[in-house]
C-alpha cells in the first residue's frame, strides 16, 4: 500500500516543483539557512495571500450589495451553494463519460498491472486530485466571508480586524473542504462504477445531469421543497458565513465527506485500471503540456482529438490564384470552429459593446485594452498557423504582401462586421453610438492586427518555422496596437468634445480617418517587409 | 550551352559565428539529376533550404530559370518544388483538400481531381485521402509532401532525403518518376546517404563536407 502512496506523493512532489523552483526553492538543500529562508517564504505568502484575498473581498461586497433582497450571508450561500452544485454536476457527468483517475504511462505499466488494492488507489488518485480543487473553493468561501465581514463593518480590513477576519476565514475553509471533498468524492465514485470490469455503463453519466434537472425543476416549482432537498449543503455553508452555530455545520460537513469517501470506497474495488489508463493517457499529457506552460502544443493536442481521423472533403468552392489562401483560410476556420474560439468572437462583440457603452475615460481605457487585446490574437491566428507549415506557405507562389493580406483578411473583416453589429444594436436600443467610431473601426482593426503581426513576424526564425514552431504574440506588440489603434480615436474623441458643430464632426472624422490610414499604411509596409525577410 | 535552371551565385549560410555553408556557386541543368551525399551536419539540408528559399541566404543569389528567387520571386517559385524531409502540413486540411489547395494555388483549376487521384493511387494514400495527415505515418506523411510537389507545374525539384521514410516499392516507384521527370527536362537535386542513387538515376554524384561544395 506504501507503494501506491509513494508514487501518488511523488506525482504531487513532482507538481510542487515547479512553484518551490518559482521561489527559489530547493527541496534539496538542507542547510539551515536554506530551511529559514522557506520559513520567510511561507509567511511572506501568506501575507500575501491574505492581502489578496482581502482585496478581491472588496470587489466581493460589492457583488453582493448588487444581489436585491437577500442578506450578503444568503447571498454568499446561493452563490457558493450554486456553483458547488454546478461544479459536482459537470464533474459528475465528466466522470461517467472518462475516467477521472489519470494515469501516466509509467503508472499504467508499474501499477495498474499489478494486483494492488484498487480502493487505495482510488483514495490516493482522488485526494491528490481533490487538493487543487478545494483551493480554489476554499478561497472564493474566504473572500466571501471577508466581504460580508466589511460589509458588517463598513471598512477594510484593520490590524484591530485582523484575528476576526483570520478566524472568520478558518471557519469558513473548514466547512468549504469537507464539503467540496464531499461531492468531488461522490463524482469520482460514479467514475469508479463506470470503469467496473470491462462493461462500459453509458447511462451513468446522465444521473448527475438528471439530478441537475431535477433541481430545476424543484426550484421553479417548490422553493421550499428546494431548500429541504439541499438543507444538508445549504445548513453547512450558511454555518461557514457565520449565520448559524458554526460547530453544527461543521460536523454536518463533515459527515458528508465521510459519506462521500466511503461511497469511493464502496464503488472501487472493482475499478478496472487499465481501462482507467487507457482513456487517461490523453488527458495526462495535455495536463504535462499544461503545466511545462506549452500552450501552443496543449491547443494542437486537443484541435487534433476532437478532428479525429478524418472528414470529407469540403464543399466550399474554390478559385485559382491568391483567392486559394481565402478558400483555405474558410475551410480550416470552420473545421477549427469550437466552443472556445465562438466564445472568443462572442467576447469581442461584448468587449465592444462595453467601449461604446463605457460612462468614462477610466472604463473606455480598460475596455479599449482588453479589446485590442483580443482582437491581436484572434485575428492573427491564422496567420500563426500557417507560419507552422512554412514548407508549404513560403513555396506558394504569391508574394508577401499577398499572403499576408490573404491571412488577416477574414479575421480583420469578421471583426469589423461584428463591431458594427455591436453599434448597430446600440442604435435599436436608442443609444446613439458616435459616428466616428462606425468608420475609424475598420482601420483600427486593421492596425492593431497588423502590428501584431509584425511583433510575431520579427521574433520569427525560419529554422522555427520549419520545425512547425511559430513565435507567440509578445507584449509589446500588444501594447504598440494599443497605442497605434487608439491613438486616432482618442484624438478625434477630444476634437468633437470640443466642438459640436457638424462640419468639425464630419473634418474631424475624415482627419481621423486620414490619421489612421496612414498609421496602418506605415504599419502595412513594415509587417510585409518583415514577412519577406523572415531569416 | 543552355540556361541553368538552378543557379546560385555567391551563396552561403551562417547561423551566427558557424558557417553552415561556406560561398558556393553552382548550376544545374535541364534533364540533371544531382544527388549530394555527406556526413550528418555536413550543411546539405542548409544548402537545400536556401535553394528552395525557405531560410534566407547570408549572401548571395538564387535563380531559378534566371528569375531571382527573391526579386521575382512569384515567377522563381512557379518553377520550383521542394520537398522537407519531415513535412508539415495544416492541422485542418484533409489530405485531399491539401492537393486541392496546391492546385488552386498554382492556377491548376481544371482537372485536378484527377490529378490528385492519380497521385494519390501512385503512392497508395487513396485508402487515406479523406484522413487528416496528423494521422497518416511518417512513410504516408512524406509521399504526402512529394504529392504536393508533384501535383503542380515546375521545372526544379528538390528533395531532402526522399528515399529516408519510405518503403521499397514506393522508393523504387519514386526513382522511376524521377527519371521520367528527368527525361522531361527537369532540374532535379536531393540528398541521399545512399551512395549507390546517383548511378541508379544516372546522375551526377555531388558531396558536401563541413558547408564546402565538391562537384564531382
Amino acid at each position: 500500500m506504501k507503494a501506491i502512496w509513494l508514487v501518488r506523493l511523488r506525482d504531487l512532489a513532482g507538481r510542487m516543483r515547479f512553484w518551490t523552483a518559482i521561489v527559489g526553492y530547493n527541496p534539496r538543500d538542507r542547510s539551515l539557512s536554506h530551511g529559514i529562508y522557506l520559513i520567510y517564504v511561507v509567511i511572506f505568502f501568506s501575507l500575501w495571500g491574505f492581502a489578496v484575498l482581502a482585496l478581491l473581498a472588496s470587489l466581493g461586497a460589492g457583488m453582493l450589495t448588487m444581489v436585491k433582497g437577500l442578506t450578503p450571508t444568503a447571498a454568499s450561500t446561493m452563490i457558493v451553494g450554486a456553483i458547488l452544485l454546478m461544479y459536482a454536476i459537470w464533474q459528475g457527468y465528466m466522470s461517467g463519460k472518462r475516467s477521472p483517475f489519470i494515469f501516466s504511462e509509467t503508472d499504467a505499466e508499474l501499477i495498474c498491472q499489478t494486483p494492488v488494492d484498487r480502493r487505495q488507489v482510488a483514495l490516493a488518485w482522488f485526494l491528490v486530485d481533490w487538493i487543487p480543487g478545494g483551493l480554489v473553493f476554499g478561497g472564493l468561501a474566504i473572500v466571501l466571508r471577508f466581504a460580508i465581514l466589511q460589509l458588517a463593518e463598513q471598512g477594510g480590513v484593520v490590524w484591530a480586524h485582523l484575528p476576526g477576519y483570520l478566524l472568520a476565514g478558518l471557519q469558513v475553509v473548514c466547512i468549504i473542504l469537507p464539503l467540496h471533498l464531499a461531492f468531488m468524492a461522490t463524482d469520482y465514485a460514479l467514475g469508479a462504477l463506470r470503469l467496473r470490469g470491462d462493461m462500459d455503463n453509458p447511462w451513468l453519466r446522465w444521473i448527475p445531469v438528471w439530478v441537475g434537472l431535477g433541481l430545476i425543476i424543484l426550484a421553479i416549482t417548490s422553493i421550499q421543497g428546494f431548500q429541504i432537498i439541499l438543507w444538508p449543503v445549504l445548513f453547512p455553508l450558511k454555518a461557514g458565513f457565520g449565520e448559524v452555530y458554526w460547530l453544527a455545520g461543521f460536523s454536518l460537513a463533515i459527515i458528508l465527506a465521510i459519506i462521500g469517501l466511503l461511497s469511493l470506497y464502496w464503488a472501487s474495488p472493482g475499478l478496472n485500471l487499465s481501462r482507467a489508463a487507457q482513456e487517461s493517457r490523453f488527458r495526462w499529457s495535455a495536463q504535462q503540456v499544461s503545466w511545462l506552460g506549452d500552450s501552443q502544443l496543449r491547443r494542437e493536442m486537443l484541435t487534433r482529438k476532437r478532428l479525429g481521423v478524418g472528414h470529407q472533403a469540403s464543399r466550399i468552392h474554390g478559385r485559382a490564384g491568391a483567392w486559394a489562401l481565402i478558400w483555405k483560410d474558410w475551410v480550416t476556420t470552420l473545421r477549427a470552429m469550437n466552443f472556445g474560439t465562438t466564445m472568443g468572437w462572442i467576447g469581442i462583440f461584448w468587449v465592444y459593446l462595453g467601449l461604446i457603452l463605457a460612462p468614462d475615460w477610466g472604463a473606455r481605457i480598460w475596455a479599449f485594452t482588453i479589446w485590442s487585446l483580443l482582437v491581436s490574437q484572434r485575428c492573427t491566428e491564422r496567420l500563426r498557423a500557417d507560419l507552422k507549415v512554412w514548407a508549404i506557405t513560403r513555396q506558394l507562389p504569391f508574394s508577401g504582401r499577398e499572403t499576408l493580406a490573404a491571412q488577416v483578411a477574414t479575421p480583420v473583416l469578421a471583426t469589423t462586421l461584428l463591431s458594427w453589429l455591436a453599434m448597430g444594436i446600440i442604435s435599436a436600443l436608442g443609444f446613439s453610438p458616435m459616428i466616428f467610431l462606425i468608420v475609424l473601426v475598420p482601420t483600427t482593426i486593421l492596425c492593431i492586427t497588423l502590428t501584431a503581426a509584425f511583433d510575431i513576424l520579427r521574433h520569427c526564425h525560419s529554422s522555427e518555422l520549419l520545425a512547425g514552431q511559430a513565435a507567440e504574440l509578445g507584449a509589446g506588440g500588444v501594447v504598440l496596437g494599443i497605442i497605434l489603434g487608439g491613438t486616432p480615436m482618442v484624438m478625434v474623441s477630444w476634437i468633437l468634445n470640443q466642438y459640436h458643430t457638424i462640419g468639425v464632426i464630419c473634418s474631424g472624422t475624415l482627419l481621423g480617418l486620414a490619421f489612421a490610414g496612414g498609421i496602418t499604411y506605415v504599419i502595412w509596409r513594415l509587417t510585409a517587409s518583415s514577412y519577406r525577410n523572415i531569416n | 550551352m543552355a540556361q541553368p535552371l538552378l543557379e546560385a551565385k555567391g551563396l552561403c549560410r551562417s547561423f551566427g559565428e558557424f558557417q553552415a555553408v561556406h560561398t558556393l556557386d553552382l548550376q544545374v541543368y535541364p534533364g540533371e539529376i544531382i544527388v549530394l551525399s555527406g556526413p550528418n551536419g555536413a550543411g546539405k539540408t542548409t544548402l537545400l533550404l536556401c535553394l528552395s528559399g525557405l531560410l534566407r541566404p547570408t549572401r548571395g543569389n538564387i535563380f531559378v530559370e534566371g528569375f531571382d528567387l527573391y526579386q521575382e520571386e512569384r515567377d522563381a517559385k512557379q518553377r520550383l518544388a521542394f520537398v522537407p524531409d519531415v513535412p508539415h502540413f495544416y492541422q485542418e486540411l484533409t489530405t485531399w483538400e491539401h492537393l486541392h489547395f496546391i492546385c488552386l494555388a498554382f492556377g491548376v483549376e481544371r482537372g485536378w481531381e484527377e490529378r490528385a487521384e492519380s497521385k494519390l493511387r501512385e503512392f497508395g494514400l487513396w485508402e487515406s485521402h479523406d484522413m487528416y495527415p496528423h494521422n497518416l505515418s511518417r512513410g504516408m506523411r512524406l509521399k504526402l509532401g512529394i504529392s504536393l510537389a508533384l501535383i503542380r507545374p515546375f521545372q526544379v525539384l528538390i528533395m531532402d532525403e526522399p528515399t529516408s521514410a519510405l518503403d521499397t516499392e514506393s522508393a523504387s516507384m519514386l526513382m522511376e518518376k524521377l527519371i521520367t521527370l528527368r527525361d522531361n527536362g527537369c532540374a532535379i537535386l536531393l540528398t541521399s546517404h545512399d551512395l549507390s542513387l546517383a548511378e541508379t538515376l544516372g546522375g551526377k554524384r555531388w558531396r558536401m563536407d563541413r558547408g564546402q561544395l565538391e562537384m564531382g
